[in-house]
């Protein structure tokens, strides 16, 4: 590779850097967990019919209890 | 427009996912999708165009960018519904029923174009892995022209979006691609630091060899 184009590709990589960077930093920041759940009524179904649950991890908990519980880095 | 199905009672956010609810003013030349963003619809050119510029620019860069971007946006569409949800008085994203979630993610990604999703849990209570497959995948077909993993941004969709219902820093890649020969994309998602370990083996090995590695 010539010097030229090794600067070139160190200036394209470090646009799309900043391309990325720029969308997420107009993305807000979620909530590092999510809110606990409402009091005022149960959660309704929304979906029609539901995806394909795998058994041991369902049985109505909610999808974030689910996800907090998964053994990410075992 | 079909009758609504009286055994089906509507959901509050079932417009998010109606392709008939992106509205199109020819007269101002605006297009919005369901949750009233301005959107334009991109063509096969431009996408083969953006990638062939990439690619040709430096190997690596069109999947790190899409897979960057992909991230923020996975993440951004978690926090989209989780905030009309919440506008509606329904419980937050992540304190819907596990199915209903998980149902959410994947008519988002079939009411964008952008395949058929099934996301799978088998892995995840004893090996902290999820897994989703993609069939009819956007990427896929369009880039044609290529033979290298073809998804990057809808890796980085799936990241962010269980980025944000878990609370955990994640990683997802694309273990099997059409693409590259395979039946369906697969994807794993689990601790970044884990799936460094795969790596070297993506592209070599088969996902179901790349999921064994990782349970191993």
């Amino acid at each position: 590779m010539s010097p030229w184009n090794e600067t070139h590709y160190a200036r394209a990589q470090a646009f799309i850097g900043l391309l990325a960077d720029a969308v997420a930093a107009a993305t807000p920041s979620p909530p590092p967990v999510a809110p606990p759940p409402s009091s005022a009524a149960p959660a309704p179904s929304l979906t029609a019919p539901p995806a394909t649950p795998a058994a041991p991890l369902t049985g109505g908990a909610t999808a974030a209890n689910v996800f907090k519980k998964i053994p990410w880095k075992k | 427009m079909p009758p609504p199905d009286p055994s089906s009672p509507a959901a509050p956010l079932d417009r998010l996912f109606d392709p008939r609810a992106f509205l199109t003013d020819a007269a101002a030349g605006v297009v919005t999708d369901p949750a009233g963003t301005r959107v334009i619809y991109a063509s096969h050119e431009f996408t083969r165009a953006l990638h062939h510029i990439l690619h040709q620019e430096k190997s690596g860069v069109w999947r790190d960018a899409l897979s960057r971007t992909g991230r923020a946006c996975g993440r951004d569409l978690a926090l989209g519904l989780d905030r009309e949800s919440t506008r509606l008085g329904l419980p937050a994203l992540g304190e819907l029923p596990l199915e209903t979630c998980l149902g959410f993610l994947e008519r988002t990604f079939a009411a964008h174009g952008w395949g058929v999703l099934t996301v799978d849990l088998t892995d995840a209570p004893d090996h902290g892995l999820v897994t989703a497959h993609l069939t009819h995948s956007y990427f896929a077909e369009v880039l044609a022209d290529t033979t290298d993993f073809a998804d990057p941004f809808p890796a980085g969709l799936l990241q962010g979006f269980f980025e944000f219902i878990s609370g955990e820093e994640l990683g997802c890649v694309e273990i099997a691609c059409v693409r590259r020969g395979a039946p369906r994309c697969t994807f794993v998602i689990t601790a970044t630091e884990r799936l460094a370990t795969v790596a070297p083996f993506l592209g070599r090995e088969t996902a179901e060899a790349i999921l064994a590695r990782l349970k191993a």
